[in-house]
């Protein structure tokens, strides 16, 4: 292994800037320590430390190059020469203050469009790093991949999935020398475990193998760090898991050794040691680790070796330095060499490598073991961000710039006495750095104060903390911020010092300014810059809420309402007498007041299905390798959720078989009908369908139903009449009512029916919907942000109408006396402006349509761009824009033209 | 003109490069006054400390040959000049006067 390296952009920085004849000894020091650091608490640590201790030596004057030092640089920027020019800084910052004081309005525009515009910016940042720092916890992020799988039967994309065969990494290990190591897993779902007598859920556990723990960085806590999960049936918690398992006065260290029953059947499992809990943003989320062995110790040799079992999850690590290109290319052959064009699983297969970073932004596999984010997403936000901040900033360059005339007597008198041109630039920076500054402060105040209600709504474990400790390419994110902030307050800065320096001093002093040609095309360019903003962002807003409510307006084929959906009582033993005994309970059940119907099935809505993939037609050999979404359910699935039986019958009672080899006989929906390439729903009926050795009657065909929300196509979907005690039990209530009311007496039934069984339930309507929970929280927050954007570019406007009436209070007096009305007024002031927004509007049109067709593109169902937002959006901007003028020149029309005219 | 009375950092500073004798440089004078005077220091702070002392004429120092251990980097090692032993040694007798001067009873503890 090669040593760890401390970062080089910050020797760089010093050699620079330390004196030549001593950095040689400060780097060797800082080399020590960082090594020493290295050793104690990781490279990640030691570099940010070194980092730190190496900025610090900027402190010190001593130790820096008289020539270069950065301090000395921005002394000399700021205030000329000599350090008593500081001085004449301060002198600066008082006359802004000042300044300021006596333009509270436009203190105001600016100091709000600022404060907002950081708050926003700081409030957006901290998601885009929360969503870009998953997984990178993990020591050899760069070097870890995913193994992903596509699936082709007849040339269609039949599944797109993150789940494959348990035997695809040990043999790709075996044949691809750069790869260093791999781990496989499968997620356990809920468990219900028992231990002391009591009967614990997990909600998430997964079956992973041996190399899992020193694969990932995941450490351990308690107990020994060597083999662990190694032996059939040893488990390892999770710090908060194992908490709940201890006793009054126990510790963690106690639960080492003891014993959990996972399973009903086999021994129970062994608990080996305790780990941290995975951080908030590992895509990885766990309370317990089973071991792998037990699997195979239960399922059989198949959970290590199958080519057609695909549950498992396995990541790779790559050598240091290998080629992955070359990588990637060997394992594009993969599935043709190992799968023979679908002779072994009945689809043709090709695997990738995704990398480590995108499992959580730039995923859009299914079967995902954790949840995803959008990568669109996040640069969107990060837009909207940057768009905040820029219309705030370009405020301030208008507001200064166009106040000229009023800064300009100070500026002259200045200029008299000999101040030079670098002078004014310095008088501009202080006043930017002056009102930034106080801006970044309060906005730091707000977003700690509104850290919580943010977190709630987006519903986002982040923490404020994070703007501290992310990095950007390597570089401390602070540093390249303040490096930005100080950019940027320089540009914003330069501009209205040159047009002011561009006075002549004697034209100055008399009061006649005139803004040169150039300075008012850039205020133009910079008024259409913000309101063609604006304007994508209102678009943007009402798009996105469209297609949400356009999304759940949709019929969905089916019925859903007033579902309670009760977990399956998995504990329960599954022998000859359970079915009946569910039809018992099932009669029980809707015996009670409002409850009207009740059916037992795999998954509800809104759950990914699993799928089947060898099945053929048994009367026409040459339709095969055809795959289906299956759904195990009973007779009452159909009639409860109102789902249209369009030819054949319904399933009956007696398809339901304790023996699964009797269970014949299944369900198909039309897009199956079409995909196996049946003439018609009729002609289905009576057909067989082949997997394996066994064949399956089909009796019934049923009209298609979003199983999932409508990001995603309807597939085809086949109802099969298997029974289990982990199936999910509906129950349809009469009313909302019935729900809260009838809780009580279903949970006694089931306590009765199925004793030592945990009883858990949810809405079903709760769970679908909430498959749009992420798009939700992007409306919302893009709504807020957007409201923001508006709001400051309006500031802004409103700010500009004001000096130009300020400008021509004489002007317009003068209209009046000479009879000119109200409106004709308005229209002569607000022309201008009016035809900058209308510009702004025409430009944003091609810019939203592009940018709003790529987001709808993500969704199987869209609405399809509509015009008429655009149409709405741009008339609602320019509405409020009138109106800002309207308002304000009817403040100053109002007053007695006399008064105007009485000052000369 | 020099000054010449001492801060409390730059004498402990003194006297560990003192009592390194010819081994004194940054890393380990930074270590010793965390181990022995149990207070975390940055090593630039420890180096500008010892570019003051120089200043002031109370060190001197030579260069070491490189080393690997540091990234083929020379050490800067610091020796303790005659104007720092007397320095220190003012120090020294200037605060055994002040604890002579002291009598029990001013602690409270007759």
């Amino acid at each position: 292994m090669t040593q760890p390296q401390p970062p080089k952009w910050v020797n760089r920085l010093l050699k620079r800037t330390i004196s030549d004849s001593l950095w040689e000894f400060f780097e060797g020091d800082l080399y020590e320590i960082f090594l020493e650091d290295c050793e104690n608490m990781g490279p990640k640590k030691a570099r940010r430390r070194y980092i730190i201790h190496a900025l610090a030596f900027l402190r010190y004057h001593r130790l820096r190059n008289n020539k270069y030092s950065p301090g000395r640089i921005l002394r000399e920027l700021i205030s000329g020469k000599t350090q008593s020019k500081m001085e004449l800084f301060s002198n600066y910052l008082k006359v802004s203050w000042r300044d300021l004081k006596r333009h509270k309005t436009f203190a105001m525009i600016n100091g709000i469009g600022l404060i907002a515009g950081f708050a926003a910016c700081l409030l957006i940042l901290q998601y885009v790093f929360h969503e870009t720092s998953f997984d990178r916890f993990h020591n050899d992020f760069d070097r870890i991949y995913r193994v992903v799988n596509d699936r082709f039967q007849n040339g269609d994309l039949v599944q797109h999935g993150t789940i494959t065969y348990p035997i695809i990494a040990p043999t790709m290990q075996q044949d691809y020398p750069e790869i260093e190591a791999f781990t496989r897993l499968t997620t356990g779902g809920r468990n219900y475990v028992r231990f002391n007598e009591q009967v614990y859920l997990i909600n998430n556990s997964f079956i992973a193998d041996e190399h899992f723990l020193s694969f990932f960085d995941f450490p351990v806590i308690e107990g020994s760090e060597i083999d662990l999960l190694k032996e059939p049936f040893t488990i390892v918690l999770t710090e908060t898991c194992a908490e709940r398992f201890l006793q009054e006065g126990e510790v963690l260290s106690d639960l080492i050794g003891k014993s959990l029953r996972v399973y009903t059947s086999g021994p129970p499992c062994k608990i080996t040691a305790i780990v941290q809990d995975p951080p908030v943003n590992s895509h990885l989320q766990f309370e317990t680790l089973i071991s792998y062995q037990s699997m195979i110790a239960m399922s059989g040799g198949a959970a290590d070796n199958s080519w057609a079992w695909s549950d498992f999850y396995h990541y790779i690590k790559v050598k240091e330095g290998a080629n992955v290109d070359l990588l990637q290319a060997k394992v594009a052959d993969f599935g043709e060499q190992y799968f023979k064009k679908g002779e072994i699983s009945g689809s043709e297969e090709e695997f990738y490598l995704q990398p480590l970073a995108e499992a959580h932004l730039y995923s859009d596999y299914e079967y995902e073991i954790g949840a995803t984010s959008n990568g669109k997403v996040v640069w969107m936000m990060l837009f909207i961000a940057l768009f905040i901040i820029l219309i705030a900033w370009v405020n301030f360059v208008n507001l200064s710039t166009s106040r000229a005339a009023e800064r300009a007597l100070e500026v002259g008198v200045r200029k008299s006495l000999g101040a030079l041109k670098g002078q004014l630039f310095t008088q501009f920076f202080a006043e930017a750095v002056l009102i930034n500054g106080i801006a970044l402060i309060v906005a730091l105040v707000i977003v700690s104060l509104v850290q919580e209600p943010y977190k709630q709504l987006t519903g986002i474990p982040m923490s404020f903390d994070i703007l501290w400790t992310a990095s950007v390419a390597g570089v401390p994110f602070l540093f390249v911020f303040l490096i930005i902030f100080i950019g940027c307050l320089l540009l914003i800065s330069v501009y209205p010092a040159k047009v002011l320096s561009g006075f002549k001093t004697t034209e100055v002093i008399k009061g006649r300014v005139v803004n040169s040609s150039s300075a008012v095309v850039l205020k133009k360019a910079l008024v259409i810059f913000q309101f063609m903003s604006a304007m994508i962002l209102i678009t943007g807003t009402v798009t996105i809420y469209r297609q949400i409510s356009f999304m759940q307006s949709q019929e969905l084929g089916m019925n859903m309402e007033h579902n309670v959906v009760l977990y399956g009582p998995e504990m329960a033993d599954f022998d000859s007498l359970f079915i009946d005994h569910f039809y018992e309970f099932k009669y029980e059940l809707t015996k009670l007041p409002g409850v009207e119907s009740v059916t037992s099935s795999s998954r509800v809505f809104g759950q990914q299905m699993a799928r089947w993939f060898q099945l053929r037609r048994q009367d026409d050999p040459e339709i095969r390798n055809l795959s289906s979404n299956v759904i195990q359910a009973d007779y009452a699935f159909i009639s409860q959720f109102d789902i249209d039986l369009l030819a054949g019958r319904n399933l009956i009672r007696t398809d339901q078989n304790y023996d699964g080899n009797l269970v014949n006989k299944l369900i198909l929906n039309k897009t199956a009908v079409k995909k196996f390439q049946f003439a018609s729903v009729q002609e289905a009926i009576g057909k067989k369908l082949v997997t394996g050795d066994k064949s399956w009657e089909i009796v019934g065909v049923i009209d298609d139903f979003h199983q999932k929300s409508l990001h995603l196509p309807i597939e085809p979907l086949m109802l099969v009449p298997y029974s289990s005690t982990e199936h999910l039990i509906s129950v349809k209530m009469a009313s909302a009512n019935a729900l809260s009311q009838n809780l009580e007496a279903v949970s006694n039934l089931y306590k009765q029916f199925y004793p030592g069984n945990y009883l858990d339930y949810f809405v079903l309507e709760d769970t679908y919907n909430g498959q749009y929970r992420s798009d939700q929280m992007v409306q919302q927050i893009a709504q807020v942000f957007t409201g923001i954007a508006i709001l400051i570019a309006l500031m802004g406007l409103y700010g500009l109408v004001l000096i130009t009436l300020n400008k021509k209070t004489k002007e317009i007096a003068v209209r009046k006396v000479l009879g000119a009305n109200m409106s004709s007024i308005v229209v002569l002031l607000g022309k201008n402006f009016l035809g900058l927004i209308c510009l702004a509007i025409f430009i944003s049109i091609p810019i939203s349509y592009w940018s709003m067709d790529s987001w709808l593109s993500g969704y199987a169902y869209n609405n399809g761009f509509e015009w008429p937002v655009l149409l709405v959006a741009g008339a609602v901007l320019l509405l409020i824009s009138v109106m800002t003028i309207y308002w304000q020149t009817k403040k100053v029309t109002d007053g007695n033209p006399a008064d105007s005219l009485k000052y000369e | 003109m020099k000054r010449q009375n001492l801060g409390e950092l730059e004498e402990i500073i003194l006297l560990i490069v003192a009592s390194l004798y010819d081994n004194a440089y940054g890393v380990l004078i930074k270590n010793e006054i965390e181990q022995q005077c149990n207070r975390k220091v940055t090593i630039s702070t420890v180096h500008n400390v010892l570019q003051r002392l120089q200043e002031k004429g109370f060190l001197q120092s030579r260069h070491s040959e490189p080393t690997k251990e540091r990234g083929g980097k020379r050490k800067l090692l610091f020796t303790v000049t005659m104007e720092g032993k007397q320095v220190l040694e003012q120090s020294r007798s200037m605060r055994e006067r002040l604890w002579n001067n002291i009598t029990n009873v001013a602690f409270g503890q007759s």
